[in-house]
């Protein structure tokens, strides 16, 4: 099916979907990430960092890397060099950014607003 | 199988296809100590006696060893498949619009006697025969009306406010991302999928809203069941109409009765003049029409005569 028709009727290949969906959410998560490190580390503005969204960010990036697994699951099954190579490659980046987020929450816990 | 299918609805592993073909021998055979009533049908295994009840009753005729005397739940049956086809045959379904969402039904709570209701007023079903060789089904897929849930259920929790905050974390990102979600499924299933078979040409045909999505040979379009087993063994059943570069059209969900399921593929399949393909890759109860190109010509494969619809071609199924 050519890619003109593929666009019109929104018709893509299953796999194809999951892994441009990741590969959102990963460029989603990677703009908090740089705005979260500006914040922590260069301008030290606390209390703009994402603390309020930490549960919501967690669920979304392992929401992201299961549609990046599934993806390239998919995409293993063609025999298409190029896609399995990119659905490998947004899976580790998907990958990255979660223990990357993981690590940066580690290191700003204690810069989260108390409540008694 | 999978070498010449190309897309084959999904086969167990070695170990679980030995254990279900043991409880499937076991479902078939288990019933033999009940005595009368029972008869050998022509692949060799013995159908237990409430089986064969429910496959005379349907009228579709099996050898007359069968008794009469059917239960009352099978008497409601009787009317179903009588011996005349009345499959509509007409022009392009303009009329037909209430039968694109036909499939919607049958993946909610569909068992075999919802198929065997809709198979005796569209003799076809799904499909609509246009010409004597030629059918068409026109469906929209499932997600839409799925998405539109979604959408619509996660834009009122978005609007009014109900989960954007928990125990002071901002939660409203979780509706918002189903409101994102719901509206792309909905709006990738609005086009009209439609899926013809064409004997006269020897091909079917898919196509989305018009756009061509493949074409190709009539033996790469199979009705198949699906096998699934759960943790205990028990296995459950699936009637799926699948094909390569094709959207599976799940026909009967998960049920436990091989027998009427098979005998609903099957005669799905010779309405339809298309290949059946049991649970199981190695099986002697796979019923091919069609051939890939080329196969015919190797020795041991002998053409199978065109049977007409009228006639008991049990003894046909076996010309492998």
């Amino acid at each position: 099916m050519r890619w003109r028709d593929r666009l019109a009727v929104l018709f893509f290949p299953e796999g194809m979907m999951l892994t441009v969906a990741s590969l959102m959410l990963f460029l989603v998560h990677l703009s908090v990430f740089a705005s979260d490190v500006h914040n922590f580390c260069v301008t030290h503005h606390y209390d703009r960092m994402s603390f309020h969204y930490t549960v919501v960010l967690m669920f979304s990036q392992v929401i992201g890397i299961c549609w990046a697994a599934m993806g390239s699951l998919y995409a293993e099954m063609t025999d298409n060099k190029f896609l399995r190579c990119f659905s490998l490659t947004v899976l580790m980046l998907n990958g990255a950014m979660f223990f990357n987020r993981l690590s940066l929450e580690f290191l700003a816990i204690q810069y989260r607003e108390e409540s008694h | 199988l999978e070498s010449w299918t190309g897309c084959v609805y999904p086969v167990l592993r070695d170990t679980e296809i030995c254990l279900c073909l043991w409880l499937c021998l076991k479902l078939c055979l288990g019933r033999s100590g009940s005595g009368k009533g029972e008869a050998l049908l022509s692949h060799g295994v013995q159908c237990g006696a409430p089986a064969c009840r429910y496959l005379c009753s349907l009228g579709l005729g099996h050898p007359a060893t069968f008794p009469s005397a059917a239960p009352s739940w099978t008497a409601a049956l009787e009317p179903f498949f009588s011996q005349t086809p009345k499959g509509r045959v007409g022009g392009l379904p303009t009329t037909s619009g209430g039968k694109r969402f036909q499939l919607w039904a049958l993946g909610l709570f569909c068992t075999e006697r919802h198929l065997a209701k809709r198979l005796k007023n569209n003799s076809f079903y799904p499909f609509i025969q246009q010409q004597p060789n030629v059918f068409v089904l026109e469906y929209y897929l499932d997600t839409l009306w799925k998405g539109t849930l979604l959408f619509v259920v996660c834009l009122l929790l978005v609007s009014f406010g109900f989960v954007s905050q928990v125990q002071k974390q901002e939660t409203w990102g979780f509706p918002a991302c189903g409101v994102v979600v719901g509206l792309w499924l909905m709006i990738s299933s609005l086009p009209r999928r439609r899926l013809v078979l064409n004997h006269t040409r020897g091909t079917y045909h898919f196509s989305v809203q018009g756009r061509t999505v493949c074409q190709g040979p009539m033996h790469l379009v199979y009705v198949r069941l699906a096998l699934s087993s759960d943790a205990y063994g028990r296995c459950f059943f699936q009637l799926v109409l699948c094909g390569h570069k094709l959207e599976p059209l799940v026909l009967v969900q998960l049920s436990e009765r091989y027998e009427q399921m098979e005998y609903l593929g099957r005669h799905i399949a010779r309405k339809l003049n298309i290949n059946y393909f049991d649970c199981l890759t190695k099986s002697y109860r796979h019923v091919v029409r069609h051939w890939p190109l080329g196969a015919t010509f190797s020795p041991g494969i002998v053409q199978r005569k065109t049977g007409t619809y009228g006639q008991q071609t049990l003894q046909s199924d076996l010309d492998v």
